[in-house]
């Protein structure tokens, strides 16, 4: 059994405020879902699913102030901002079984303006919680070991940022619109050995949506049908401290999603891949099989991932690090963002000439220690 | 970086023996006796092989560096986060004492150390040697 061609999106919305002040948290998760419903020419009363993770306040919550009183399915797997990539899975298993036809899946929140709640402590948390390690310095130390083994180098790492900028000038949204330079990337301040500030995404308020449904619905709707191909999720953790820093949890999901679609890495010219910081996205290429294991800063070095100059398109928003990164949470924006080119949206200096096929990974949690991954391979079906 | 700006370490009954061992400047891992092998961060169950109790085994605490960053960006000051991979094999998330920050290096040796921090509790970190 297969997810294959089960489960198409067919409504997106991207909030378009970066900074939030005067909106609650729930309320940035209602427009969010008002506006996935209006792209895709469904109201709430239609939404039999509904999905969401730890940025909101709970499934219940969230169903209960949207008044969502149709739903028959619900899912709040977490796994950080890898989870609504993980919910396109699972919305896709959950409308094969003929659980649910119309799942709504939102992101939102607000890290600038208010601190977010603190999460309950894991088993680790006596042995990791004390030292204050955040997503910078956690990250870094990935960062590290990778240039230790393979001669992965700042620079390389730096072309990853170039190419975002590259993409975020066009975006009106994007937080960040300047195009960089390698130099500038090196020359930023360093934060976490050997991550400098420009290998950091930013840090967004606001928040996105979209809309899974049957190919059948997608039809009737008229929407583009953007058919969900492949899919998959895993957990990486520290292994009782057999853990690994050169590669991510992707190492699992990517080629699995791209095995259940029939296609291999050579087939996309776009990807939307996670970038919480630079280093997050050279390893999830390598990962997911765009390159060899080791060869990431070749791949990604001299505009290779710029669209109309290198071979794989990557985030032509901007991504995570110069669009948004909502609440410190990347992956639903990297759904948006594939949506936008299959459907031929995607801004006219980024877009990727007749885009039918593509990648979506991310991982989520926290690279050092803990995370989860998901991948999702998504087509346009004439 | 002041080590009484650190929140003392989370105790439960897991990891009871542990902080009671590093009041007094002991090191403790655990062992599978099935599998034999060791690992860290202790669980009473093997997490490498689900076939047993684990044991209780005193260690030097010595070890290389796996990898290190110098946090420079934080209200406590700068501080280093590191792995130390031990000779017993596991390798162990460890912030290491601030007077390390400017010499840390992949492969260099190390060992874990206790200090002081919050509430006078004794918390794990590491120190070249």
């Amino acid at each position: 059994m297969s997810i294959k061609g089960v489960a198409s999106i067919v409504g997106i919305y991207e909030h378009p405020l970066r900074k939030a002040p005067d909106t609650s948290t729930p309320q940035l998760h209602y427009e969010c879902a008002r506006g996935a419903l209006a792209d895709a020419g469904l109201t709430f009363e239609d939404v039999d699913g509904y999905f969401c993770a730890g940025d909101a306040p709970s499934v219940m919550a969230m169903a209960d102030y949207m008044g969502l009183t149709n739903l028959t399915y619900f899912n709040g797997t977490d796994i950080g901002g890898a989870s609504y990539i993980a919910h396109l899975n699972e919305a896709a298993a959950a409308i094969a079984m003929g659980r649910c036809k119309i799942v709504l899946v939102t992101l939102a929140g607000r890290p600038r303006s208010e601190k977010p709640a603190p999460r309950p402590a894991g088993p680790e948390a006596g042995w990791e919680l004390p030292y204050g390690g955040s997503p910078p310095n956690i990250y870094a130390l990935a960062a590290h070991r990778h240039m230790y083994e393979y001669g992965t180098t700042s620079e390389q790492l730096a072309w990853i940022k170039v190419a975002a900028s590259h993409h975020a000038q066009y975006n009106e949204h994007a937080m960040l619109r300047d195009v960089v330079t390698v130099e500038e990337v090196l020359e930023s301040p360093m934060i976490a050995d050997p991550l400098h500030r420009l290998d950091c995404c930013v840090v967004s308020e606001g928040g996105g949506a979209f809309i899974v449904t049957t190919p059948e619905i997608a039809k009737s709707l008229g929407k583009p049908d953007v058919r969900l191909q492949g899919a998959a999720q895993a957990i990486k953790g520290q292994g009782g401290g057999k853990i690994d820093l050169t590669y991510s949890g992707a190492v699992h999901t990517g080629p699995k999603a791209m095995e259940e679609a029939g296609v291999k890495p050579s087939d996309f010219k776009y990807a939307s891949i996670y970038d919480s910081f630079t280093i997050t996205v050279l390893m999830q290429l390598e990962d997911c099989g765009f390159c060899e294991k080791g060869k990431g800063g070749a791949f990604v070095s001299d505009g290779n991932l710029i669209s109309g100059q290198g071979k794989l398109a990557f985030n032509t928003d901007g991504g995570g690090l110069c669009n948004n990164h909502p609440v410190n949470r990347g992956g639903l924006t990297k759904v948006l963002e594939a949506v936008r080119q299959l459907r031929g949206e995607a801004h006219p200096a980024v877009q990727v000439p007749d885009c039918h096929l593509a990648f979506v990974t991310g991982i989520g949690g926290t690279l050092a220690v803990r995370r989860g991954a998901a991948s999702a391979v998504l087509e346009r079906i004439a | 970086m002041s080590y009484d700006k650190i929140p003392a370490p989370i105790v439960n009954p897991e990891s009871k023996p542990f902080w009671d061992a590093a009041a007094e400047g002991r090191f403790l891992i655990r062992r599978c006796p099935a599998c034999g092998e060791a690992h860290f961060w202790p669980r009473t169950i093997c997490p490498l092989c689900h076939k047993a109790d684990t044991e209780w085994e005193e260690s030097p605490g010595e070890g290389t560096i796996y990898t290190w960053t110098v946090m420079r960006k934080s209200p406590r000051g700068p501080f280093a986060l590191a792995y130390l991979e031990l000779d017993e094999g596991p390798r162990v998330y460890v912030q290491f004492r601030p007077e390390d920050n400017d010499d840390l290096a992949i492969g260099k040796r190390a060992k874990i150390m206790f200090h002081p921090v919050k509430d006078d509790q004794p918390m794990m970190f590491a120190k070249l040697i």
